[in-house]
């Protein structure tokens, strides 16, 4: 059903919100991790399941049928719908809990075979084309499809049904995924009473980092974002976050940026607690010094530069601590483009070839009009600003034509410019352009 | 020496050794050779570092400044930090000194003195290779600052202004340099020493390699980059002849 068909029936009850798959991914995974209380193993099987490792549990939920109940229970106490179901193989339950009657079902070892025949083919996990070859021989459930001989099956549908059919039926060991899972890097302090200025909060998130850079060091891991969360009597706790431009775990590199986070916080309530966790952070390679080359940029060219950066923007802000990327082309205002230091993942590279054609050692904000005096290609005076070109040499033109589809509106597309190198009488070179579409000139860089 | 573990103070010291057998004199270490040859020999093996330099043209010579930053950067030192939009060069021109150079350039959009002198400091301090600061409108202090922070870090301060605008000039810089544009065939510069041994010598800009080549220099170092020489007069040019390129 469409958006539009939805609100045409239902009219203004209608609520309509867009998908979030990467946050229902974290809602799953969240969930999984809660259902770690229950049982020894959980992983979240994306986009809709859980796989509960339940082996020898049964005894401490009182009985099978027990352990599936509590399992939906606790999903559906957290406010989502939930079926679950229990068998001695993985395949089986994750086709009964999809396609199976009870919301609840439970299978032991020897019913396995029945459970599994009206389930439909689906519930093997098949792909459509397998799934579609197979209705056209009249093969529509499990039990239909097990009835079958086996090598008939190989050699008509492909070895990969036979295998699914074993897995469900349990005739093959199969053992769940193991868990990817990131550790969680975090340190809490409780407040003996609330507290309410900033000084303290600092203190304690000095204190807090100190640990979390203590666990840090253990897992061989640095922090590229932190999340500092602000804990109060009511309501949910604030957050505060910080991102970095490399991941790290050195005082100097971390504090700077979170103290500054702390001193720019205006508390309207009491704190009662805070809690600081490395929210991204990956495993930081342990570095060899490297031979130093006289000839060669270092392989760790970029290596302490995110550091750097990270220092700058705390105090100066994010649009003031740029790099500069290069793009590959000819119109001197797209061929580069400065961006804050810390909205790149990785260093900056050289996207494109500097390439050969002469260019000023300053380019100006934007090009400067000019009057133009006299005839001529360089012309004989140029006045911008309160400066006079007499020009004395001219080497050009070097004709740029900016590329048409970069411009969304026809009207507006510039025209292609011929650009000169200019020595004036002082001998300063300029570099000059005229624009072809008007005739004007004007000053767009200088080599200085 | 055992493999595990090598201090960086032993690098250094090996590095300096190295250099030393190379015969780029004795406290070579200390020194950022500008690839400029005669430039190089008069001033003993180039410009040192963990100091401030002090270049002054007609405008802020941001072409010179980005050559001596690039060359700090081929001798494997930290990030480069351009603070102040007056001594930004223009971003694929500094591309083509070095591979490399732009993807350790930070540049710093502060136009208040104080905070370019803060942002300088704090880059000198953590370890840049190079910081080029506009020193317009800086008082008297920031140079002392600057050159203390260079001290600190060993990287090397490049303070570039123009010429007729504020800033004060400072006893602080180890050296002083004044630039004038230089009538050429190619865009080109004489350079100045100030204080102490007056000397001067003559640049030339090579667009295709994104080189600030010293213009008829004999290209008798290894180190340095292709070498046109523009200028055949200047062929007989002595190891002593600072003087005597043709300007």
């Amino acid at each position: 059903m469409s958006a539009s068909h939805a609100c045409g029936l239902l009219g203004p009850r209608a609520h309509v919100a867009p998908a979030e798959p990467q946050r229902e991914r974290r809602a799953l995974e969240a969930l999984a991790r809660y259902m770690e209380r229950l049982f020894p193993h959980a992983v979240a099987d994306p986009p809709d399941g859980l796989w509960l490792e339940a082996t020898g549990c049964e005894r401490l939920h009182g009985g099978d049928a027990a352990m599936a109940g509590k399992a939906a229970a606790a999903i559906r106490e957290r406010g989502f719908r939930a079926r679950a179901a229990l068998a001695p193989a993985p395949t089986a339950a994750w086709g009964l809990a999809r396609y199976g009657e009870a919301a609840e079902a439970v299978v032991g070892a020897g019913e396995l075979e029945d459970a599994l025949a009206p389930l439909p083919l689906e519930a093997l996990g098949l792909d459509a084309e397998r799934g579609e070859g197979l209705a056209e021989v009249g093969v529509h459930r499990i039990g239909e499809l097990a009835a079958l001989a086996r090598d008939e099956i190989a050699d008509r549908f492909g070895a990969a049904v036979l295998d699914r059919l074993d897995a469900a039926l349990g005739r093959v060991a199969e053992s769940l995924p193991a868990a990817t899972r990131e550790p969680v890097l975090e340190r809490r302090l409780g407040f003996e009473g609330a507290v309410t200025t900033t000084p303290e909060i600092e203190r304690a998130a000095r204190s807090l980092l100190e640990g979390l850079l203590a666990d840090l060091a253990r897992a061989h891991r640095g922090a590229r974002r932190l999340e500092l969360f602000l804990e109060r009597e009511r309501g949910v706790p604030l957050r505060r976050r910080r991102r970095y431009a490399s991941a790290s775990r050195r005082w100097g590199h971390l504090w700077p940026l979170l103290r500054e986070a702390v001193r720019a916080l205006r508390l309207e309530e009491p704190v009662t607690g805070l809690r600081l966790r490395a929210a991204d952070a990956p495993l930081l390679a342990e570095k060899q010094p490297a031979l130093p080359d006289a000839d060669e940029a270092p392989p760790d060219a970029g290596a302490g530069i995110g550091e750097l950066a990270d220092e700058l923007t705390a105090r100066l802000g994010p649009e003031r601590v740029l790099v500069a990327r290069l793009h590959g082309t000819h119109v001197p205002e797209a061929a580069f483009r400065l961006q804050p230091a810390g909205e790149t993942e990785t260093a900056p590279g050289d996207s494109a070839g500097p390439g050969e054609a002469p260019r000023p050692s300053r380019l100006f904000a934007r090009p400067v009009p000019a009057r133009a005096e006299g005839a001529g290609e360089p012309p004989a005076r140029l006045r911008f600003g309160k400066e006079a070109i007499a020009v004395e040499a001219g080497r050009g033109p070097e004709r740029i034509t900016p590329r048409w589809w970069r411009w969304g509106d026809p009207g507006s597309v510039p025209a292609p410019r011929d650009y000169y190198q200019a020595r004036d009488a002082r001998g300063r070179w300029w570099w000059i352009f005229r624009a072809l579409g008007t005739g004007r000139w004007y000053v767009h860089g200088r080599w200085q | 020496m055992s493999n595990k573990c090598v201090s960086s103070e032993q690098w250094r010291r090996l590095e300096e050794a190295i250099r030393a057998v190379e015969g780029k004199g004795g406290a070579a270490g200390e020194r950022l050779a500008t690839g400029w040859a005669r430039v190089d020999r008069a001033l003993g093996g180039g410009l040192a570092r963990g100091a401030l330099h002090e270049w002054r043209g007609e405008a802020v010579p941001v072409g010179i400044l980005a050559h001596l930053a690039s060359r700090a950067a081929r001798a494997g030192a930290g990030p480069l930090v351009w603070a102040g939009k007056g001594v930004w060069p223009h971003p694929p021109v500094l591309a083509r000194f070095d591979r490399g150079v732009l993807a350790r350039s930070l540049f710093v959009d502060a136009p208040e003195p104080g905070e370019r002198v803060w942002a300088a400091d704090a880059a000198l301090r953590g370890g840049a290779g190079a910081v080029a600061i506009e020193a317009e409108g800086l008082a008297a202090g920031a140079y002392r600052r600057l050159q203390l922070a260079a001290e600190a870090g060993g990287g090397i301060a490049l303070a570039g202004a123009a010429e007729e605008r504020g800033g004060t000039r400072s006893a602080a810089a180890a050296t002083r340099w004044r630039v004038t544009p230089r009538s050429g065939e190619r865009p080109g510069w004489r350079i100045e020493r100030l204080g102490g041994t007056e000397a001067a010598w003559a640049l030339e800009w090579c667009d295709a390699q994104g080189h600030l080549l010293l213009a008829s220099d004999g290209g008798d170092r290894p180190a340095a980059p292709p070498v046109a020489a523009a200028d055949p007069a200047g062929g007989a040019d002595d190891a002593h002849g600072a003087r005597g390129s043709p300007l």
